[in-house]
């Protein structure tokens, strides 16, 4: 027997076998799915004009749904927020390792040649810096003081500028014989030769 | 000029196609309440998208809704069997589930329409020997077993037996051929000579 006469031997059994081995439940249950299927049977014909009052059957009304398109503009929207974000990604990884290259790869501007200021840094020693402030103070010009008063007028505690005006003030609206009075306090806490000079000078205009 | 099935064609076809269809799932699945769901869900699908196809294209669309039905079923036992085994641990044992699944219309005898073996000898001799034809499809590979039924069950040609298994002529006629040699080494195995 070759492989053809046995498949089909072989197929002859099982066709046999629905026949005599089926249940009678499993054979009740297909018929309940097939009038199920059968109940859930939606024909999509209908008549449509093709022209020249004739008509034909169509049924491709359900490949056009809402459902359908919003899922393709869901999924065009998506495309397209990816793709952008992706591309905005991809740019600016771009733009890095071109600098980095250039930075790595290019000659350094003759520019920077010229700037000193590396040198200059490099070449001082650490202790120089604190030795060379008053060098530095020395050096400074006379609009650079002028400038530094004030910078060190702006340094001193608010305290301090407070009172020195107080002072000031204080001293203006004193009246004159506060002042005579200062004069003679004063002139008490002279060394005492000069008070004796004044006790002469004082008997000399009475008598 | 096509002409559409109407529903007395589509219902004769289906009528016509049921049981060959059930057997092949259960061949596929080795579970006769699947096998049940897998033939529902195919009929469904066919009339509700398929309805207004012609009647001769309607073996090829059922074949292959069926067939991608029963691939679906293996997909989600894959995915289901790995929850079950990972909480098996807390499900309970039900020793009375097979006393509930027993249904009287089972017991009941199937009426004989055929001539074929009335002789009760014959008729059992043949029931064992289709008993050993059905174990041997579910031991075959999914593969072979879908090329062996549609060709030389299904009688369809290679060209459909190939469109409904996406794959070449030349590869259903490859299973084809080691589905009958496994087949025959099978059946030799137990004393059977066709």
């Amino acid at each position: 027997m070759n492989e053809q006469e046995l498949g089909k031997e072989i197929a002859k059994l099982l066709n046999h076998s629905i026949n005599e081995n089926m249940k009678q439940s499993t054979v009740y249950r297909l018929q309940s799915a097939r009038r199920t299927a059968l109940e859930h049977c939606q024909p999509t014909l209908k008549i449509m004009s093709s022209g020249n009052g004739t008509s034909v059957y169509g049924g491709h009304d359900g490949y056009f749904n809402i459902g359908k398109l919003l899922l393709l503009l869901t999924v065009l929207f998506a495309f397209v927020l990816v793709s952008t974000t992706y591309w905005q990604f991809l740019e600016k990884g771009k733009y890095t390792t071109v600098n980095d290259t250039e930075l790595l790869a290019d000659d350094v501007p003759t520019d920077t040649y010229m700037d000193n200021e590396f040198e200059l840094v490099d070449d001082v020693p650490t202790d120089t810096y604190m030795d060379n402030e008053f060098e530095l103070i020395d050096d400074v010009p006379s609009d650079t003081h002028v400038d530094n008063v004030f910078e060190l007028v702006d340094d001193l505690p608010t305290d301090t500028l407070v009172d020195n005006e107080l002072e000031l003030e204080l001293a203006d609206d004193l009246p004159t014989d506060t002042l005579v009075d200062n004069e003679l306090e004063l002139a008490d806490d002279l060394p005492t030769d000069t008070g004796i000079d004044h006790k002469f000078d004082k008997w000399l205009d009475s008598n | 000029m096509t002409i559409l099935a109407t529903r007395e064609e589509l219902s004769d076809f289906l009528i016509e196609t049921e049981r060959r269809s059930y057997k092949q799932a259960l061949f596929a699945v080795h579970d006769e309440h699947a096998a049940l769901d897998i033939i529902q869900d195919s009929m469904m699908k066919l009339t509700a998208k398929y309805a207004s196809k012609p009647v001769e294209e309607l073996p090829l669309l059922f074949q292959r809704i069926l067939q991608n039905t029963i691939r679906d079923y293996y997909r989600r036992q894959k995915t289901r069997s790995l929850w079950t085994t990972l909480f098996s641990a807390f499900m309970p044992k039900d020793q009375t589930k097979g006393q509930e699944d027993f249904d009287i219309l089972e017991t009941l005898p199937i009426k004989q329409e055929s001539n074929f073996a009335k002789a009760p000898d014959v008729q059992l001799e043949r029931a064992q020997l289709i008993g050993l034809v059905e174990k041997a499809m579910e031991i075959l590979p999914a593969r072979q077993r879908e090329a062996f039924l549609l060709r030389y069950w299904e009688e369809m040609s290679l060209t459909e037996t190939a469109a409904i298994m996406n794959c070449s002529e030349g590869s259903v006629k490859t299973h084809c051929s080691r589905a009958v040699h496994t087949l025959a080494i099978i059946l030799k195995e137990k004393g059977v000579k066709l």
